[in-house]
């Protein structure tokens, strides 16, 4: 037996592989590669659901279903569209914002406070996931927003709402709603990317 | 698919962070994903937001999972057979052949139900579907092939063609076709909702069971709105049911049958039994190919 083994992954630790490279070895029918990003996104995904659906079961039950699709669709993943974090997370999103969609049998509002994003709280787990990007820098990047461009982006993000329901929510015409969102995203881009060349102070906290 | 609208690639790169943060309405998500999906332009507005959407996850709180919830994850993957690689044929070792038709799992159910004013129950287990409606199909066709069962009825001919376009659709990862599954009173039905590019839909279904008096099953298509009806089964004596004209809806995702009493019913008033969801064959890249 000699000590490189062809297809030695297991002699890695899981902390050197990429979630590029964990997303093939799933599309190649690994199973143990979900069980590494399981224990990579469980909290970011289930911490999301959880805010968007407000409700523990229904929120364990979207990360199950996002774990099942990127099981599923492992193979089309296209790294050259889009990293594996942002594709993860996209489908995380996805089936919390479907679940909280489906209690919502019609565009039927829920009540005010639900739609605001409750307060935020420091984290410091986010170390253990092992991304460059700190939840801190996300949530400064956010209030430096225009407010009515950050309000569209929490409203379809946190709030699970459509480009309609968050027209008729704010008052605001649907293509001012779609300008909103599309500018505000670009705009949050270039502010995470200028917080991050200055490094925020360690004691500066969310909002 | 059939007169669904087509955008420019501004109009599409318009949508982008509406698309990415998941607020365009389904039909409208639809056609956005088919879109990039056949468009060989490089489309960068949508790798720009999409990078700021994941980055909004971020500033949610993390928060671990319940301990038991690895174990149901990684159970329901042993379970679960992988969609197809589309573009490597290759199959790896013990995993399923077939194509995965299984969509909505349960939530699919559980939403039906819902709408059907029916109580939700526990979260299920999804079914195989793959699994279980490919060899169900196939038995009826090796019955019908060896013993001529319907030979010589001009209906039955015609539900002997459908049943074979059916498979066939369903072998195609480029056809439109939802996977039909029974469940409760119906646990042993499977069948297909095909959408043909050039014609109208039908719906083939084998193993219903009987019904009494006027009792009819009746097909709905399920979208975001309330659902709509696709029209009334034609049930065979054997239990294998038959409905043509089906119609692409805007936003119907799911097809689904109930039994209600003839004439049928404006809406859904029982749970539905028989369930699929439309594969999406534009399951590329993005939150709409979840």
């Amino acid at each position: 037996m000699s000590q490189t083994a062809p297809h030695g992954r297991s002699a890695r630790s899981d902390a050197d592989v990429s979630d590029e490279e964990l997303l093939r070895e799933a599309a190649q029918g690994r199973e143990a590669a979900i069980a590494t990003l399981f224990d990579r996104y469980q909290g970011i995904m289930y911490g999301l659901a959880s805010r968007i659906t407000a409700d523990p079961a229904i929120a364990q039950d979207a990360v199950q279903e996002a774990f099942l699709s990127i099981w599923r669709h492992a193979s089309r993943f296209d790294p050259s569209r889009a990293s594996a974090r942002s594709w993860i997370l996209a489908i995380a999103h996805h089936r919390a914002v479907d679940a909280v969609r489906r209690r919502r049998p019609t565009s039927a509002l829920a009540g005010d406070e639900d739609l605001l994003p409750p307060a935020l709280v420091r984290p410091d787990l986010w170390g253990e996931v092992r991304q460059r990007l700190d939840a801190d820098v996300v949530r400064e990047a956010l209030s430096r927003l225009a407010p009515l461009q950050r309000e569209a982006i929490e409203l379809a993000y946190f709030g699970g709402l459509t480009q309609q329901e968050i027209a008729s929510r704010t008052g605001s015409p649907l293509g001012t709603v779609k300008s909103r969102v599309r500018l505000g995203l670009q705009a949050l881009r270039t502010e995470i990317e200028a917080i991050e060349r200055v490094a925020l102070p360690a004691a500066e906290v969310g909002r | 698919v059939i007169g669904e609208p087509t955008l420019s690639c501004e109009q599409v790169d318009d949508l982008a962070g509406l698309y990415v943060l998941d607020a365009l309405d389904p039909a409208d998500a639809r056609v956005v994903a088919r879109h990039l999906e056949g468009c060989d332009s490089d489309h960068t507005a949508f790798a720009e937001v999409a990078a700021s959407a994941g980055a909004l996850a971020l500033a949610a709180e993390v928060q671990d999972a319940p301990a038991d919830l690895r174990d149901r994850v990684m159970s329901a993957v042993a379970s679960t057979p992988q969609a197809r690689p589309v573009a490597d044929p290759s199959v790896p070792e013990g995993q399923p052949a077939q194509p995965d038709h299984r969509a909505g799992g349960s939530s699919l159910i559980d939403r039906l139900r819902a709408r059907a004013g029916s109580p939700t129950g526990a979260p299920r287990r999804a079914p195989r579907w793959a699994l279980v409606a490919v060899p169900a199909l196939a038995l009826v066709l090796v019955a019908i092939g060896a013993f001529g069962i319907w030979q010589g009825q001009a209906t039955q001919t015609d539900r002997l063609a459908l049943l074979r376009e059916a498979v066939v659709a369903a072998a195609d990862p480029e056809a439109t076709v939802a996977v039909l599954t029974g469940s409760d009173a119906a646990a042993g039905a499977a069948g297909y909702a095909v959408f043909p590019a050039d014609r109208d839909g039908f719906i083939v279904v084998d193993g219903l069971p009987g019904l009494t008096g006027d009792q009819v099953y009746q097909a709905w298509y399920v979208g975001p709105g309330e659902p709509l009806s696709a029209g009334l089964v034609d049930l065979g004596g054997d239990g294998l049911g038959v409905l043509t004209g089906l119609r692409m809806m805007p936003g119907t995702n799911v097809v689904a049958l109930t039994v209600e009493t003839r004439p049928g019913a404006p809406a859904p008033t029982t749970t539905p039994l028989v369930v699929g969801e439309i594969r999406d064959v534009a399951t590329g890249q993005g939150p709409g190919s979840a």
